[in-house]
């Protein structure tokens, strides 16, 4: 059976407008926060949202309701974060080369970018950093990881639907999801400990 | 099961994605297994401080913002001259169609009529009416009766 978003969807190809308007309503919220906990910036995140329902907007017309609608969404919102990392870290190469081919002394520069001289997780234990040093853990995650936890943590998104998603198999999203959170805890652990989440499972 | 099978199957287990013989084994396990209980604990003290992360509301003019990148973007597909007048272009293609339609229509008309004109003449002369006559000229009897009327 057609679920109901992907019904307003073949509404929108007809030419009804309110209908895209109701799916914007309904999911902008969760796209900016998936791409917000991915990219970790706001305004970045906000823009990125606007992107993915463009692209929602222009693929109306061709919208074949095979899949969920969430889950079609979802593929495009991912699909557009991974490809932002990739050219993150491309501009990023190509600003270290610049650096090491400088010859301006700024050897220390470089060394610090790349030894990352932020605080232990001992260190931050203030209420107030915590949200900071939990952004960077999941910022330090790999890509593929990183946006497996979001949609299984943030969206509540099963297994079978997430491997849908990212165009993986269930296993290979159990694999992921189990280095993201045990990378997560022994990042996070001197916390976890201390911290007032001890109340134990 | 050995600890290191089940540590890994612990995350599946706390996503309630197991089958119900797997979860029974790590249950069993985890009531007799000191250190695979403390690291179950620990994942579970992980998701809850993910999920305590801060949500983002998207800014007021979120659907403003999205529709003038939307316009924007129809514009750049437009020429100048149509950028302004967009919601006219189905109503005039349809239109012109409708008016090409008609002339081509009516000129397809006139030539297959003038091809029958045509037609129907080359006909009439091939089968040569003079031939239905009482005397067809040249026969037998016209000569005769031609030859007669000379000699009164």
């Amino acid at each position: 059976m057609l679920d109901p978003d992907a019904r307003l969807m073949l509404k929108f190809k007809e030419g009804d407008v309110s209908s895209f308007e109701k799916l914007v309503k309904k999911y902008k919220e969760n796209v900016v926060n998936i791409i917000y906990q991915f990219i970790g910036d706001r305004d970045e995140a906000e823009d990125l949202a606007i992107e993915v329902f463009l692209r929602v907007y222009q693929a109306g017309k061709r919208y074949k309701a095979k899949a969920k609608f969430a889950t079609w969404l979802y593929k495009i919102t991912t699909n557009l974060c991974l490809n932002e990392v990739r050219e993150r870290t491309k501009l990023r190469t190509i600003s270290l080369s610049k650096c090491i081919s400088g010859k301006e002394g700024k050897e220390e520069e470089l060394i610090d970018e790349i030894a990352d001289p932020s605080p232990l997780p001992q260190q931050i234990l203030e209420e107030k950093e915590k949200n900071a040093l939990v952004r960077k853990t999941i910022d330090s995650l790999p890509a593929k990881q990183r946006i497996a936890i979001i949609l299984r943590v943030y969206e509540g998104l099963s297994y079978k639907e997430i491997s849908k998603i990212l165009g993986c198999s269930i296993k290979s999203v159990e694999r992921r999801l189990y280095w993201a959170r045990t990378n997560l805890k022994k990042r996070l652990s001197p916390y976890l400990i201390d911290g007032k989440y001890d109340g134990g499972f | 099961m050995k600890c290191k099978k089940i540590r890994k199957k612990l995350v599946a287990y706390l996503d309630g994605e197991l089958e119900k013989k797997q979860r029974l084994l790590i249950e069993e396990h985890l009531l007799r297994c000191a250190e695979c209980k403390k690291e179950v604990d620990l994942l579970s003290k992980t998701l809850y401080l993910l999920k305590d992360q801060q949500r983002l509301k998207p800014s007021e003019d979120f659907e403003a913002n999205l529709w003038e990148k939307i316009y924007s973007k129809e514009r750049q597909v437009l020429p100048h001259f149509l950028r302004r007048r967009a919601y006219l272009i189905l109503p005039a293609a349809v239109a012109a169609a409708l008016i090409i339609g008609v002339v081509i229509g009516n000129l397809l008309g006139k030539v297959i009529s003038f091809q029958n004109v045509n037609l129907e003449e080359e006909y009439l002369s091939s089968i040569g009416l003079d031939n239905f006559q009482d005397l067809p000229p040249g026969s037998l009897p016209d000569v005769y009766f031609s030859l007669a009327n000379q000699q009164r």
